[in-house]
């Protein structure tokens, strides 16, 4: 049912104004995010063990085990309560790097679209530099210089996605400064500090959220990737990533240990990118149909 | 036209020097100091003093830099501590075979990823539609490495049809490498595919909306050639660009799928390098992608202007 015909026949109908209504693909996405977040902010409490508790009498237990609901890896740890800390790891990774990119990548692009000349393409011309470097390099990069850890996995991730972001704001402020009510502060003698913070960045905030809400799922994935990799998250933390990654040895004795947290890292993705496309469908007029 | 590309080759050689640069400044932030962390033996003040005296690091910075570059532009680009064997030819050993996964990959993506596109726009929200935008969707979503994981326990371990990962030359037979090949290829190459769909499929909606296509159905072409060659044609442009949008993804999907499947390419030669502290290769490593970054979207932008009469008509204009 389009939206329209929708407002004619059931104007007051309580689920029709439910977000992403009629979308039931974006609904999904949404309770599964829902779902990711409750389990990384409340995971910890309602874990039965202590994740890094090892007990070597019990190594590489089966799913559904008494004690176990998820089995036991290579060190006899609780696979459930390794998944359910592991959570809130992995998503801290995957949503402090966008954080960082929308930081660093808004006020770059709104001073180089603001002031345009020279400086414009001093900075654009660094952000092309930037795009020559793609996450995994520059974790390459900042392993080698400060060795590995979850910090510098966010700051590579975050600082990769710097040039996207400013781009977008760029292109939004070039077309704002135009606007009569910048024009207007100009000439009222407000100070260019003062009418990028006041006028332009909150009218160029919401492509940016946009653009940042459709990154979060390859954050996610790429923080997992990184500390699959062993230049994220050392261990015992536990990880998603890093939990594949010591499966993998193992995978002959238990599959399940190949499986589990790959399910989690998956399950998160997608519900974040249905999430995403549906937030840009809903925001973007182009795509309304 | 001419000047079109030759202003982007010269954008790309600055952007090229201005990327060495962050290497060499990235070099002297690692611990201990360049000479130290260049050193075959860092241990050792004498073979530290010579390394320092090699690449100029007690003279100026800016000669440093010049002596560096002239150095890397010539190949020499140090001895690894841990094999010692020069850096640049443990690179060229395993370009071949990170070159071959690439290529194998991109092929897989763009024979799944182009026509299921096509499918999915001949009849937007009909049955090929929704299934193509769900299985891309998962394609996105499912990390190269997870999946990697479930094909080796699936045709590895469970079933016992393909090798789990290593890797043979093409010299020793092209059987036994295809075969090392195709589980890695087929990984990354569908998350690729993925991508390719989703893009192949919107450019499609959007060039069959257009008059012209408007126009060749009105005056009777027959619907295979309207959307084969009418409108994916002028689709083909914006998927060309999408694959060079792709590169970044692309490098970091062969470093996971060569350390999963364990193929001794460059990915590998990186994460080793970092593993055990050897700076001189993982110096040559990140220059070298750098470099084959640039210039690969060097020529996805030139291949862009080549393709879309429009570029070149704004292009002769500016």
């Amino acid at each position: 049912m389009t939206a329209a015909a929708g407002a004619l026949t059931a104007p007051h109908r309580h689920w029709a104004r439910l977000p992403f209504a009629g979308r039931p693909l974006a609904q999904a996405g949404a309770i599964g995010a829902f779902i990711v977040v409750a389990i990384a902010v409340f995971g910890p409490l309602a874990a039965p063990h202590n994740p890094s508790a090892t007990s070597f009498s019990d190594v590489l237990a089966p799913p559904l085990s008494p004690h176990h609901l998820l089995g036991t890896d290579q060190l006899g740890r609780d696979v459930l309560s390794r998944l359910l800390y592991g959570a809130r790891t992995t998503l801290e990774a995957g949503v402090f790097a966008t954080l960082l990119a929308t930081l660093l990548g808004l006020p770059i692009g709104v001073v180089s679209g603001y002031f345009r000349g020279a400086l414009d393409v001093v900075i654009m011309r660094l952000i092309d530099v930037t795009l020559a470097f793609p996450f995994l390099l520059l974790a390459v990069g900042l392993a080698a210089i400060s060795g590995p850890s979850l910090w510098n996995a966010v700051l590579a991730l975050g600082v990769a996605q710097v040039p996207a972001v400013a781009r977008i704001a760029r292109g939004e402020t070039l077309s704002v400064r135009e606007l009569e009510y910048v024009q207007a502060a100009l000439v009222n003698g407000e100070r260019s500090i003062a009418i990028m913070r006041r006028h332009v960045v909150p009218n160029v905030l919401s492509p940016v959220i946009v653009a940042t809400t459709v990154a979060i799922p390859g954050s996610i994935v790429g923080a997992a990737i990184l500390s699959f990799l062993g230049l994220g998250v050392q261990p015992p933390t536990a990880d998603w990533g890093a939990m594949l990654a010591q499966s993998e040895s193992y995978l002959n004795q238990s599959v399940w240990l190949g499986i589990i947290p790959g399910l989690a890292i998956f399950i998160a993705a997608l519900s974040f990118n249905l999430l995403g496309d549906g937030v840009r469908d809903a925001l973007d007029p182009k795509r309304r149909r | 036209m001419l000047w079109a590309i030759i202003r982007r080759v010269a954008i790309a050689v600055i952007t090229l020097l201005l990327a060495t640069l962050v290497v060499f400044a990235a070099v002297h932030a690692l611990p201990g100091g360049p000479a130290t962390a260049l050193s075959v033996d860092g241990t050792s003040p004498r073979v530290v003093a010579a390394t320092a005296r090699e690449y100029g690091f007690n003279r100026p910075l800016v000669i440093q830099y010049g002596v560096w570059l002239g150095q890397a532009v010539r190949g020499h680009l140090g001895t690894s501590p841990i094999t010692d064997l020069p850096v640049s030819s443990q690179i060229a050993q395993r370009i071949p075979i990170t070159a071959e996964l690439a290529v194998l990959s991109l092929l897989i993506a763009i024979v799944i990823g182009i026509p299921a596109g096509v499918l999915a726009a001949a009849r937007p929200g009909g049955i090929w539609d929704w299934i193509a935008s769900v299985v891309a969707l998962g394609g996105l979503s499912i990390p190269h490495f997870w999946f990697g994981i479930l094909v080796i326990l699936l045709f590895a371990v469970h079933l016992h049809l393909l090798p789990s990962g290593g890797f043979i030359p093409v010299t020793q037979g092209l059987g036994g490498n295809l075969e090392h090949m195709l589980l890695p290829a087929v990984v990354l190459g569908t998350g690729l595919a993925a991508v390719l769909m989703r893009q192949t499929r919107s450019a499609m909606l959007e060039s069959l909306g257009a008059d012209y296509v408007r126009t060749a159905r009105a005056k009777g072409v027959p619907e295979w050639k309207v959307i084969g060659v009418h409108a994916l044609r002028n689709s083909l442009i914006t998927v060309v660009t999408v694959i060079g949008l792709q590169l970044g993804g692309l490098i970091a999907g062969i470093v996971t799928v060569e350390e999963v499947f364990d193929i001794p390419g460059i990915g590998q030669l990186t994460l080793d390098a970092v593993y055990q502290r050897d700076y001189s290769t993982l110096q040559g490593v990140i220059l070298l992608t750098a470099a084959a970054y640039i210039i690969a979207n060097l020529l996805v932008d030139l291949a862009y202007a080549v393709l879309n009469p429009r570029v070149r008509a704004t292009e002769a204009r500016a």
